[in-house]
């Protein structure tokens, strides 16, 4: 700029000006012609860059204002008194800060707040960060919450209140009563603590307990203490102190004279929350013991409590006294725990000062809901809701606290102090605080459970999203009339609302609502709000990053803090920018962060001056280095467009925000400001909007200011940008991580890096009075005695005074800095993003198949330490073929030579070819499909699938479906079964043949013909040994199937009349160490029932197959079974467990059901039988059964056991079941459990008919249930509306064709006319039946018979929903055009997932330098020439010479250092230094190494299945060649092949 | 006939006998490999007293379970599978034929067994040579090649042929020229002229070379086919004539005499019955240009190829006769190379009336 200024100075002088006029004149001229000469350095070349620079200078430096300290430790859950905490934090704290406004302020670690989260308002513990306290200026005021919560809070301290569909803050003097107060309604998980280690405690007694306390227990473990101390098994405390011993874990603890004594490891179990439950509503402490006073009749309290107090220690011991009558006493006669619990555990000691024990807070869940329970049996009533009184406040807060904890409602009162009279006696009595808590039965009661309708946005939506269904559901018509909803019902309407979602709401908006329904937090109207006064000079706030609330007030409300006490800006940043077309090459640019603001006067220094900027003189990474941008960027709108820049900042909540127009004077290169002028900025409490317009071009692509936001956001993962483009529509960019970066620290230039000028200069300006002294004041890393190395180096005496050194010595000096060896600068001034974080940006942008990022440890390049960061984002494409579901298996392994299920023209179920399947990536929505009988789909939006309407069946686009409509499902599949031989289903050489005689007889037989045993043996290429030794009766072997085989082939007889002979055999499996063998019966009816029985109420595994069932007619009929088709005899195990321990019939059965679903219908008949017996039941209404049922906990089962009664032509249903929590006893301990189960359900009669015939049960009294339910049933009890057939009008044609009235039909004209006008649906067999009852004619009734008697059900549609998107879908040509999946028909497609980077091309290189992406020039770049000078051919990347590789990935290089050497002002690029260069290559070389790992894996995953591929396909043909040519036989080739392809491919090592 | 069936049973047992091997192989659950011996140079060897070239006794390891060699592994089978049937059903087919009959899609996938007759070809030269069995033991033959016109009858499967009055065309030599084929009724011929190409074998025959010179004129249409090789072998073991070789003036010219004469490498293992070491160059010489003033203007410079192939048949051990490392060595040092139509500058009728019968007169020949 200098030397700008001196060559533009005019030649002419000789017009006689005063130097004065001329040294104004060239400022002026210098200004424009400095920019305009020089806009290409500023990045103002053309007005596509133009833009581009604009929105980068605004950007960046709204990101930089927030950068925070965050430390998070694990803390115990206190309830502290808000002043008291922070009085006595303050009073500690050493970093004290009192502002302007005398808010004191201190930072603070480790304590957490609990807060919900803004988006999803789930509940969680957020680090503070600091606290602050400041006298008290404003009004304080008081708001009670229905249900008489409380708060007091300053008026401009803000709440968060539920309004126009979100939650908002307010400050408190805004507040009406009717507001909704967001307070936590859900219960919050506590882990808990189980112990607590009393040994820190006791030593921080005071030494008046202290000294008295002894540890017992431990005396043997030590030798040198006195013998009395051995004899009475003690030791003091002292001796542990005072010898520096640590106290074994296993001691107790007790006070000298006391007896009784307690674990050092102190246990929180059931029994202390008992025994603290009942202290909080009975007990009192003394100096030496607790006391719990009951009534003498509460005989069941004393107990339990008595057996708590002897289960939590052994040690302790209470004595009963009767006071009175009716008063029974109990003394728990222990010193050490009396003090136990009012030191630790802060019990309070009385009635009125009573607390709950901090340790319940810390406890889990259930625990204290014990400690709960043991109050409520205390000092509760339990009527229609629990009734808890105390006068204990503190108690009450405690109480409430924790009901808010565990998600309990409820509700409270103030009983005021009263003087009771009572015969003649007058009492006073105090302030009574009364607990309401609603149980289960009050639940929905209570407002907690309750939502809003009109502030939470609900109505609107539901509004918006049905203008005309409303009559469809009755929850609609009360959408206007009601105030509010229970959340579950709101719930559920929404949920139906989406359905019909017509696109007049946003999807965000909808989601809002949905976060708001699902979140932890419930609302609560303002009852009142009044002014107080206040007990303390002070109020008090907490700083919660990235969250600005705290969960406080006597009543649990969640309040915001408030930003008047606190300065620091640790808030996540929130950019908007929009970019606006005003005409052609012109355009406006709005960008507004949540940073601090600016002040009045900074404005003309920031706007004005161009070479003013706060962060030149400061060696600490910061954003936009220069600072030079924002004025350029004003400058040049004006210079183009005359225009000034209008900024809108406000600094605090408090203040309003200011306005301002600024132009600029370039005769004085200061900015002037034309307007300034107070506005409203709603919904902002601090931050700065900047408008600014100019000549610009907006062009969308690379180097973009789309794809900068892009990156910005990809390096900033916490902050959350939005962004508007004059063609787009708002975009959001949001923040992928809560934590803010590392604040980075300032640090002193590193010798190193310093060049002679500067140390001159440094030398001159410097305040030390010695060389040494500066050096070591000046710079980092340079201690006194390095300083004395370099004096020394340089010849200087190292006490000179720094400004008298000369030049030559400056020069000498530093020669010698370069001689000595320095210690690397700090780099805690750098802010690297991390591995992490940059990983989050990048998932967040990109989406790819692997991400790998590497951070280099900081390195110095002339003195200035700086950080490379790099990233690669591998695509998916080299993974294609990866994991997959049924379809994707079926397109992706080829297996389209098998046929699939369809349906006919017909209406007919039947098999189909497959002409061709698709695999597309997806375009569209996928919608979930769910149907009445709980059949589950997921789809493509655009895909069809067949709907009845009027009797006709059209296909329908899944999006235009709707609910209540009907979808065409199977109703009956008819498989041709066929029954395999279970000798065929197991591998032959693993099969033993154990039956002596048969092997023996056909040994003889072989003996006969061919001589000897030898020449059989060679025949049979069965080792002779082995072969003579089948003959053995003891220690012998027995032949194995195949070998079998070919001795019943040799001896010439025919192999398949011995199968049937061979009754017992083994298998030597290589895994089975000790196979048992087993007699092998025929695959028929008895195995199935068996196996079925095995599903539902047994196991089978290797180690055993047990049956677990209570009804001991099935264990009979499971033995007897088992016994005669195996010959194993069963163990019983207690009354309800049969097991057999054979892992031969563990394979059988596998076998059996790997082939289940091939049997025939006999087969499955029994294996559904045996299911039922074990899982199934009947339900009955008197007489009327109203459902079969069966149950199962595995949906896997659930649905085979559908499809498997949908073969049998049964139709039923599958209803998902939480089966609520069980309380059972074990031991003495509760147990709960909790599982989920799916109900299979048969409910109409004639599936139920049909059940009774085919399957029914076994059991007696099952059997006789349904048999007599069966035949006491008509069909009128049972008329079903599940299988029905929505006619229509097709009905009414019907009629006409045949010209009959309604009544004709034999059924009533009401309900026929129902029917025409699908009010109701005609079930099928009424349509068979009045189909029968005469001969018609037309058209119709052919459509009618054919709907009749098809084998389609139709399924009613009862829920469509959005699931996530996927990235493929797949598809099958199927001769008939459609094809059954997950049981409902479709119309070629179903789904599958993945994600993706464009594949060809060069790899995208996105480049960094702290934080800021590098748009423009990546030629010059360091980073490009790093990239370029790395041999990415190693790594798996193909690359040209000289070029970018090229590949499916992306590579993000970041460079963070306290001054970034860019090419150029406009910041570009960064010059290659060598140190650098090096950076980055080592940290490309590192990723390039993790991607290099991963592509490797996944070529060889490829090569391994190509090969596989390739040996399957020559298998084949090899097989074939070498059976014709030798005569082998194919199968035991093919089975040699397969075995030596699993040795040699996957897992196998190379072939060759 | 008896003989051939011998010989179809004997090919037969040799084709399971390999087979039986791989079984083997597989059921001890072992990579199964078939044994195929190298037929390139590093596995041949010349015989300085036969003067032919031999096949060495390198082997070659074929395994299945090896992706680059799988595809082979699986060829070799199918097409010992085919000429097992062939054998069986008596029948002889062209290795083009067999080459349809094992060419199909595999399984369900987009692949052939083979693309390409020229990947069948080779297959059938592995299989020959590990089960040492030759082509036509194997019922195997190739299309016709090459032609014959001369003063001789011959015995054609059968049907007696006076070569003589062939016409323009000539007899075609069939690719199967055994004893059991062809048999030789009356030669009169006092020696055989080899001619590389048809086009110069046709002004030869037009100008009836064969009649006033009294020899049997044949030609192989370049590369000398295994029918036309045996035949040569027959006729001059048989006869006792001797045979003059006419090839072009080029590297593949000269290859095309060592192959007549040593055998080639590819072949190696079928030397033994088709080379003739008494074959003779005629030409044309690298000399002949000076010799018989043939003008610049129809020399062909040689390109890269040719100047490398030429040096690598002067590295070969059956070239190192001092006059063909003279002829090699003359040829690259003028750079040029001569095709035999080049004599026609000199004359329509040059070759018949000038050029060969002086040669053949003077006994200007290399051996």
């Amino acid at each position: 700029m200098q030397t700008k200024l001196t060559e533009s100075k005019t030649k002419k002088v000789s017009t006689g000006k005063t130097a004065e006029d001329m040294a104004s004149k060239q400022r002026e001229i210098s200004i424009s012609e400095f920019f305009t000469k020089n806009r290409h350095l500023l990045g103002f070349d053309s007005p596509r860059r133009a833009l581009m620079t604009a929105v980068k200078e605004a950007v960046d430096n709204s990101v930089e204002y927030s950068e925070p300290v965050l430390i998070r430790e694990n803390g115990l859950i206190k309830l502290v008194k808000i002043g008291e905490y922070i009085d006595k934090k303050i009073k500690k704290s050493k970093n004290l800060r009192i502002n302007e406004r005398s808010v004191e302020s201190s930072s603070i670690n480790s304590v957490e707040s609990f807060v919900y989260d803004d988006k999803t308002f789930k509940m969680e513990f957020k680090p503070i960060s600091a606290i602050h306290r400041h006298k008290l200026h404003n009004k304080l005021y008081k708001i009670t919450l229905i249900g008489n919560r409380e708060t007091k809070v300053t008026g401009s301290h803000s709440v968060f209140v539920l309004k126009n569909g979100k939650i908002q803050s307010y400050p408190v003097e805004d507040i009406k009563v009717g507001d909704f107060v967001v307070v936590p309604r859900k219960k919050f998980h506590i882990e808990g603590v189980d112990v607590i280690d009393l040994r820190s405690w006791i030593k921080q007694l005071p030494s008046k307990i202290n000294k008295n306390i002894i540890i017992k227990k431990v005396s043997h473990k030590f030798h040198n203490i006195s013998n009395d101390w051995k004899r009475f098994d003690y030791i003091p405390l002292e001796y542990f102190i005072e010898n520096n011993i640590e106290i074994p874990d296993s001691a107790y603890i007790s006070i000298k004279a006391g007896r009784s004594s307690i674990p050092v490891m102190f246990p929180i179990n059931y029994e202390l929350m008992r025994i603290l439950g009942y202290y909080a509503s009975e007990g009192t402490a003394y100096n030496q013991c607790l006391v719990f006073s009951f009534g003498a009749h509460e005989k069941d309290l004393i107990n339990d409590l008595i057996k708590c107090v002897g289960l939590l220690s052994s040690n302790l011991t209470t004595s009963k006294i009767l006071a009175h009558k009716t008063a029974m006493t109990i003394k728990l006669n222990s010193e050490i725990l009396t003090y136990l619990f009012k030191d630790l555990f802060k019990c309070g000691s009385r009635a009125g000062t009573k607390k709950v024990p901090s340790i319940v807070f810390n406890s889990s869940n259930e625990m204290q809901k014990e400690f709960l329970r043991a109050y409520i049996a205390g000092d509760g009533h339990i009527g229609n809701k629990v009734t808890m009184a105390t006068i204990s406040k503190d108690l009450a807060i405690g109480l409430k606290y924790l009901f808010v904890l565990n998600g309990m409602p409820f509700s409270e009162s103030v009983k005021k102090e009263c003087i009771r009279e009572f015969k003649n006696h007058k009492s006073n009595c105090k302030k009574v605080y009364y607990l309401y808590y609603y149980h289960k039965k009050a639940f929905q009661n209570s407002p907690l459970s309750w939502i809003p309708v009109n502030e939470s946005g609900l109505r609107e939506i539901i509004n918006a999203l049905n203008p005309k269904v409303g009559s469809f559901n009755p929850h609609y018509r009360m959408i206007n009339s009601r105030n509010s909803f229970t959340i579950e019902s709101a719930n559920a309407d929404l949920k139906q609302a989406m359905i019909y979602k017509r696109n007049l709401v946003s999807d965000e908006r909808i989601q809002e609502v949905q976060n708001l329904l699902n979140g932890d937090v419930g609302f609560l109207k303002v009852k009142d709000i009044e002014v107080v006064t206040s007990e303390s000079p002070y109020v008090y706030d907490f700083s919660v990053p990235g969250s600005e609330k705290f969960l406080g007030g006597e009543g649990a409300i969640f309040l915001h803090n408030s930003l008047d006490a606190c300065e620091e800006f640790e808030v996540l940043p929130e950019i908007k920018l929009e970019i606006k077309r005003v005409e052609e090459k012109r355009y406006t640019l709005v960008v507004e962060d949540n940073g601090p603001g600016i002040i009045k006067e900074q404005i003309p220094k920031i706007f004005g001056k161009l070479l003013y900027g706060s962060k030149f003189h400061k060696l600490a990474v910061s954003r936009g280095q220069q600072g030079i941008g924002i004025s350029a960027t004003a400058l040049y709108a004006q210079l183009t467009t005359g225009k000034g820049i209008k900024i809108l900042s406000r600094t605090s909540p408090q203040k309003p925000a200011h306005f301002y127009d600024l132009h600029l004077n370039l005769k004085t290169n200061d900015a002037e400001i034309i307007t300034d002028e107070e506005r409203e900025w709603e919904g902002k409490e601090h931050g700065i909007k900047l408008q600014v317009t100019m000549e610009a071009e907006y062009l969308k692509g690379k180097r973009s200011v789309d794809e900068y936001i892009k990156q910005t956001a990809i390096a900033n993962p916490h902050a959350t940008i939005y962004y508007k483009t004059p063609i787009d529509d708002w975009v959001s960019f949001e923040r992928a991580t809560q934590e803010l970066p590392k604040e980075a620290k300032e640090i002193k230039p590193h010798p190193y890096g310093i060049e002679l000028g500067i140390l001159m200069r440094m030398l001159k300006d410097t305040e030390a009075k010695t060389l040494q002294q500066f050096l070591t004041s000046e710079f980092s890393r340079v201690s006194p005695k390095i300083a004395k190395e370099i004096c020394e180096k340089a010849s200087l005496y190292e006490k000179a005074r720094p400004s008298r050194i000369a030049r030559q010595e400056v020069d000498n000096l530093y020669k010698a800095i370069q001689l000595v060896k320095i210690m690397a600068p700090p780099t805690n001034c750098l802010t690297p993003m991390g591995e992490d974080i940059l990983l989050k940006g990048l998932k967040k942008e990109v989406d790819a198949e692997f991400y790998a990022a590497v951070t280099r440890p900081p390195a110095v390049y002339r003195g200035n330490p700086f950080q490379i960061e790099c990233c690669t984002g591998d695509s998916k494409i080299i993974l294609e073929d990866g994991r997959i579901i049924t379809i994707k298996k079926y397109v992706e392994a080829n297996m389209f030579d098998k046929k699939v299920f369809s349906m006919d023209d017909n209406f007919k179920i039947k098999p189909s070819k497959v002409f061709m399947v698709h695999k597309f990536k997806n375009k569209h929505k996928i919608l979930k499909i769910t149907t009445k009988s709980g059949r589950e789909l997921n789809l493509t939006a655009n895909n069809e699938i067949p709907i009845i309407e009027n009797g006709e069946m059209i296909w329908k686009k899944v999006e235009d479906a709707m609910v209540g409509e009907h979808v065409a499902t199977p109703r009956v599949i008819n498989i041709l079964g066929k029954i395999p031989n279970l000798l065929d289903l197991l591998n032959p050489e693993h099969v033993k043949v154990v039956e002596q005689e048969l092997v023996s007889d056909i040994m003889d037989k072989l003996k006969n013909i061919y001589g000897d045993y030898k020449k059989v043996a060679q025949t049979l290429n069965i080792n002779y040994d082995i072969f003579k030794a089948y003959k053995r009766t003891k220690y012998a072997t027995r032949p194995n199937l195949t070998n079998f085989k070919n001795m019943v082939n040799l001896a010439g007889l025919n192999f398949k009349d011995f199968k049937n002979k061979i009754n017992n055999i083994r298998l030597v499996d290589t895994n089975f160490t000790n196979p048992h063998s087993l007699k092998i019966p025929e695959l028929n009816e008895d195995v199935l029932y068996i196996l079925g029985l095995l599903n539902s109420d047994g196991h089978i595994s290797r180690k055993g197959i047990y049956f677990i069932n209570m009804d001991e007619s099935l264990h009979k009929s499971f033995g007897n079974k088992l016994y005669s088709l195996f010959g194993l005899s069963v163990k019983r195990y207690k009354k309800h467990e049969s097991s057999v321990c054979n892992k031969t019939l563990y394979l059988v059965l596998k076998e059996i059901e790997r082939i289940l679903p091939t049997l025939p219908d006999n087969l499955i008949t029994a294996w559904l039988k045996g299911f039922v017996d074990g899982d199934g039941w009947v339900s009955k209404h008197g007489d009327i059964i109203s459902e079969i049922g069966i149950a199962t906990a595995k949906k896997s089962s659930a649905e085979l056991v559908q499809t498997m009664l949908l073969r049998l032509g049964i139709i039923s249903k599958i209803q998902k079941k939480n089966i609520p929590k069980k309380f059972g006893k074990i031991k003495g301990r509760e147990i709960k459990t909790k599982k989920i189960q799916y109900n299979i359900s048969i409910r109409n009669l004639k599936n139920m008919r049909k059940f009774h015939s085919l399957i029914s049960f076994r059991q007696i009294k099952r059997a006789n249930a349904i048999t007599e339910g069966i035949q006491s049933m008509v069909d009128i009890c049972c008329r079903s509306n599940h299988d029905v057939i929505p006619l229509g009008n097709s009905l009414f044609k019907f009629r006409e064709e045949n010209n009959l009235f309604q009544y004709e039909l034999g059924f009533s004209d009401l309900s026929i006319r129902d029917i025409e006008k699908n009010k109701q649906n005609m079930s099928r067999m009424n349509l068979q039946q009045m189909l029968s009852l005469e001969k018609f004619d037309g058209v119709m009734v052919n459509r009618l018979k054919l709907l009749a008697f098809s084998d389609i059900l139709w399924d009613k549609i009862v829920n469509i929903e959005l699931v996530p998107h996927e990235e493929f879908v797949y598809d099958l040509t199927v001769e008939t055009g459609n094809f059954i999946a997950n049981n409902i028909i479709m119309h070629n497609c179903a789904i599958s997932f993945g994600g993706s980077i464009p594949g060809d091309g060069l790899v995208q290189v996105v480049r960094f330098a702290n934080r800021v992406p590098l748009l423009y020039k990546q030629s010059d770049c360091a980073i490009t020439k790093g990239i370029l000078n790395t041999a990415w051919r190693n790594y798996g990347l193909s690359q040209s010479r000289g070029a970018l590789p090229s590949g499916p990935a992306v590579l993000i290089v970041h460079m963070n250092s306290v001054w970034i050497p860019f090419t150029s002002e406009s910041k570009e690029s960064i010059a290659s230094y060598p140190a650098i260069m090096k950076e980055i290559k080592l940290a490309l070389q590192e990723c390039g190494r993790k991607l290099a790992s991963h592509v490797r894996k996944i070529k060889k995953i490829e090569h391994e299945q190509k090969r596989q591929k390739i040996f399957e396909l020559y298998i084949v043909e090899v097989t074939d060649s070498l059976h014709n040519l030798t005569g082998e036989n194919k199968e035991t080739l093919m089975k040699h092949f397969q075995k030596i392809v699993k040795q040699r491919t996957i897992g196998g090592e190379d072939g060759q | 006939m008896d003989n051939k069936k011998e010989r179809e049973i004997a090919a037969t047992k040799k084709i399971k006998h390999l087979a039986t091997n791989v079984v083997k192989e597989i059921k001890k659950n072992e990579n199964p490999s078939l044994d195929i011996p190298i037929r390139a140079l590093s596995n041949v060897k010349f015989n300085d007293k036969k003067c032919i070239i031999e096949l060495g006794n390198a082997m070659q390891k074929r395994y299945f379970f090896n992706v680059s060699q799988a595809k082979k592994f699986m060829q070799t089978l199918l097409i010992a599978n085919a000429c097992k049937d062939l054998l069986k059903s008596e029948k002889t087919t062209s290795i083009r034929d067999l080459y349809y009959m094992t060419k199909h899609t595999l399984g369900n996938s987009k692949q052939n067994t083979f693309d390409d007759q020229t990947e069948s070809d080779p297959i059938i030269e592995d299989l020959e040579v590990s089960i040492d069995a030759l082509r036509e033991e194997l019922n195997l033959f190739a299309s016709n090649r090459g032609a014959l016109v001369g003063n001789m009858k011959v015995e054609d499967s059968g049907d007696l042929i006076n070569c003589g009055k062939m016409g323009s065309g000539g007899w075609s030599v069939p690719s199967i020229v055994e004893k059991d084929i062809v048999k030789f009724k009356e030669v009169d011929a006092k020696f055989i002229l080899m001619v590389e190409k048809d086009a110069v074998w046709r002004r030869l025959n037009e100008d009836k070379f064969w009649k006033k010179h009294k020899c049997i004129l044949m030609h192989g249409q370049g590369m000398a086919p295994r029918g036309v090789r045996r035949l040569l072998y027959r006729l001059v073991n048989e006869k006792k004539l001797p045979l003059y070789v006419f090839v072009d003036n080029d590297p593949w010219g000269f290859y095309i005499y060592s192959v007549i004469k040593q055998g080639s490498i590819n072949l190696a293992y079928e030397s033994q019955r088709m080379a003739v070491p008494s074959a003779r160059f005629l030409g044309l010489s690298s000399f002949d240009r000076k010799l018989y003033n043939l003008p610049d203007n129809v020399t062909i410079k040689l390109n890269q190829q040719d100047v490398s192939r030429a040096k690598q048949i002067l590295q070969y051990p059956w070239f190192q006769k001092k006059g063909w490392q003279n002829e090699i060595k003359e040829m690259l040092k003028a750079g040029v190379k001569l095709e035999l139509e080049a004599l026609s500058s000199k004359g329509i009728s040059f070759v018949t009336e000038k050029y060969l019968p002086d040669k053949i007169k003077n006994n200007k020949y290399l051996d």
